[in-house]
């Protein structure tokens, strides 16, 4: 009797403690999300309060309607055609590499795989100067290109990510269809990418975070409005030398969380499956 | 701290670019790097334009009215085009910087001429003098004032930005906080700063917090106060340009107050970041400072009537200024030049585009615009017409433009400043370091 209550206590902290914890970080969250319903002069007169004095609801009108005729549908737009394109290009390109790493021997593929881990341990900032070098010369700047284009050639994180998850693939499976006569790439295509879906997901879920989350690219690559992504146009509010309409950008905001948030409670299994698969056995 | 990183980041970047840029061919056409717009761009006749890349930074309504104006503008004129590009005013200094290292740089950018952020593009040759066009009419200042205009001057003296706003200090008050103590509202300001003192303790007695917000912001309240007394903050040779006398004075005052509970201490007042959210508003005081742009905010924010008078404190009449809220430059790798003159002319002094902006960049240069705008003014926007009205008859000119490194020497004013206040150093102290480091820095800058 006592211990199991004694048991249930420590539970109860625990759960307690857990939920404090999401609490504090959700507030800014949940305080955004109440401000964007606030009249813009009152978000800071009345920040404490989480309930606006009147709902608001004009505020999303007037950030969709963006600037200058761009609204934020063309934001999204640009976004999305982005982000999807970046999925696509590191789904692809990735698992590629992954199974070759993998499956193909190949002369040096010890040195070319730890060519690929370094690239890991590189900080995205320092290859961002030769990068904008590289682009600008191309005249790529003021296209969706350099955004895009470096996605299809693979990442690092996520080719680790698959390699980990196709080495526990049996490799029996591989010479049953090989003697079924599968071709190299038949055996990629027929038995290893079913087998690695729930990895996949993760890497495309997590590409889809990163680039939707993408800032600096955006405001270095694009220079014209017409082609800004969401995080780039949010900012496009704020100007502290006249006035910042705080709650039509924070409206703005939230919708931008939306897709992300819808993202992850549909895919969410799948995220939790392929980190704890390829993390047991890595 | 990551957007830090980021913004460090594009300035190295740059840096890099413009090594690689003069290491290239320097004789790059500007345009040739950009992507051709999808306007129909440099169709039109070379003197009827072309088209022309304007940069801006604003919140939404700065983007959607400034944008019309452009169209107006290639409507009325066949053959000239725009591509805006507008942003917001984090990290636009440092995409400017981008642009000019990458040869990329807009043909007309919005501007402050004076900033410290600014001067730097001045210095390096980028921007291109106006007074040329100014000479030949394309520019057209004959309804513009010659101290509006000088706002303008780089410390060669050359013109580089035609200012498309302007703005005035100004102390808000609240009428009926005064009325509740039978005080007179000073029309025209404190005579003194001991006047001002006087009526902060018994204001304090109605509000039951604060008589006053911070008025002693050393960013803000400095170069005023510094003025009343023949002064200014910065110095070509010396660095800063006021004696210690002036200094201890300043901080004696902020000191005392914050003591006696007039004014917020520092920390209180730190925690003001908008207008929007100061004490005056809350109904915690009766009396703030703040730039005219700001008025009609804080009368939304506020919910109830406020007053704007004059500057407190002796010799006003010199020590207050019309300062030009920002410019429009045009970049001397413009193949546009002309075209660029004479759509900024256009934006200063044509009464149509201004009813569109409606004083968005400030109170509109010339007192032929201002009047157009009169009618269609809110009574918070003719109120600060009115008194812009009065500052220019009551200003004296504008301070010199701030000597190379100035950015640094505001850095070390504000955190000592904060020193102060936080009782960690003497006024005394930090004035002798203040002196010591600021000469330091402009010798630096000499080099």
């Amino acid at each position: 009797m006592t211990r199991n209550s004694k048991f249930s206590m420590g539970k109860l902290m625990i759960q307690l403690l857990c939920v404090l914890i999401g609490i504090v970080s959700l507030y800014p969250l949940v305080w955004m999300v109440a401000s964007s319903f606030k009249e813009s002069s009152q978000v800071f007169v009345s920040a404490h309060s989480l309930i606006p004095r009147s709902w608001d609801f004009s505020n999303y009108t007037t950030g969709w309607r963006g600037f200058a005729g761009i609204t934020f549908g063309t934001f999204f737009k640009n976004t999305i055609i982005i982000v999807c394109s970046v999925v696509t290009g590191t789904v692809v390109s990735c698992s590629l590499i992954a199974y070759g790493f993998a499956r193909i021997p190949f002369r040096l593929k010890g040195f070319w795989f730890g060519t690929v881990m370094l690239t890991l341990l590189l900080p995205g900032q320092i290859v961002q100067i030769p990068q904008y070098i590289i682009f600008h010369k191309l005249g790529w700047v003021n296209t969706f290109l350099p955004l895009i284009v470096p996605a299809f050639f693979g990442s690092a994180f996520f080719i680790f990510l698959l390699l980990q998850f196709i080495r526990t693939i049996p490799y029996e499976l591989d010479e049953a269809a090989k003697i079924d006569g599968c071709s190299r790439f038949g055996i990629f295509a027929r038995v290893i990418m079913p087998l690695i879906t729930p990895a996949l997901v993760t890497a495309a879920i997590f590409e889809f975070y990163w680039s939707w989350d993408n800032f600096f690219g955006a405001l270095i690559y694009l220079g014209k409005p017409q082609l800004y992504t969401i995080s780039v146009a949010l900012r496009l509010f704020a100007d502290p030398s006249s006035g910042t309409d705080w709650s039509a950008m924070f409206a703005m905001a939230t919708l931008s969380l939306i897709p992300p948030i819808l993202i992850f409670f549909v895919f969410q299994r799948y995220i939790v499956e392929g980190i704890s698969t390829t993390g047991l056995k890595g | 701290m990551k957007r830090r990183l980021s913004m460090m980041m594009i300035l190295a970047m740059a840096c890099i670019l413009a090594v690689a840029g003069c290491s290239g061919n320097n004789s790059a056409e500007p345009s040739e790097t950009s992507k051709p717009t999808q306007e129909t761009g440099s169709t039109g006749t070379p003197e009827a334009g072309g088209n022309l890349r304007v940069i801006w930074w604003g919140n939404q309504d700065r983007h959607n009215l400034t944008s019309e104006v452009l169209d107006l503008y290639s409507k009325a004129n066949p053959g000239v085009t725009f591509t805006p590009e507008y942003q917001g005013f984090d990290g636009y200094y440092q995409k400017l910087t981008l642009l000019a290292a990458s040869n990329n740089m807009p043909d007309v950018f919005q501007f402050y001429v004076g900033a410290s952020d600014a001067n730097q593009f001045i210095d390096k040759g980028l921007v291109e003098p106006l007074d040329a066009y100014i000479e030949s009419g394309l520019i057209d200042v004959s309804e513009i004032g010659e101290s509006t205009l000088s706002g303008g001057k780089g410390s060669d003296g050359k013109i580089y930005g035609i200012p498309l706003g302007v703005n005035a200090r100004v102390m808000i008050i609240d009428p009926a906080a005064y009325e509740k103590v039978g005080l007179t509202i000073p029309e025209k300001g404190y005579e003194s700063w001991e006047a001002l003192y006087e009526d902060l303790k018994k204001l304090k007695d109605v509000t039951g917090a604060y008589g006053a917000d911070d008025l002693f912001n050393i960013a803000f309240t400095l170069p005023y106060y510094a003025r009343q007394f023949d002064q200014t903050v910065n110095a070509e040779g010396t660095g800063i340009g006021f004696d210690e006398k002036l200094y201890t004075d300043f901080f004696t005052y902020r000191q005392e107050w914050a003591k006696e509970g007039l004014i917020p201490k520092m920390d209180a007042s730190m925690s003001v970041k908008n207008p929007e959210e100061s004490f005056l508003v809350k109904g915690q005081s009766a009396v703030m400072v703040g730039y005219t742009s700001q008025y009609p905010g804080v009368v939304k924010a506020a919910g109830r009537p406020l007053k704007m008078i004059l500057m407190p404190g002796p010799n006003s009449e010199k020590a207050m200024d019309v300062r030009p809220g920002q410019h429009f430059s045009i970049s001397v790798s413009s193949p546009n030049k002309e075209a660029a003159a004479k759509f900024i002319s256009y934006f200063v002094n044509d009464i149509e585009a201004n009813k569109l902006l409606n004083a968005n960049r400030g109170m509109p240069i010339t007192s032929k615009v201002r009047e157009s705008l009169m009618d269609q003014f809110d009574p918070e926007m003719k109120e600060v017409a009115d008194y812009l009205d009065i500052v220019s008859e009551h200003s004296g000119p504008l301070d010199a433009p701030a000597p190379a490194g100035a950015t640094e020497i505001d850095t070390l004013m504000v955190d000592l400043e904060q020193q102060i206040m936080y009782d960690q150093t003497s006024i005394h102290d930090a004035y002798e370091k203040l002196k010591k480091d600021a000469a330091n820095i402009v010798a630096k800058h000499k080099q």
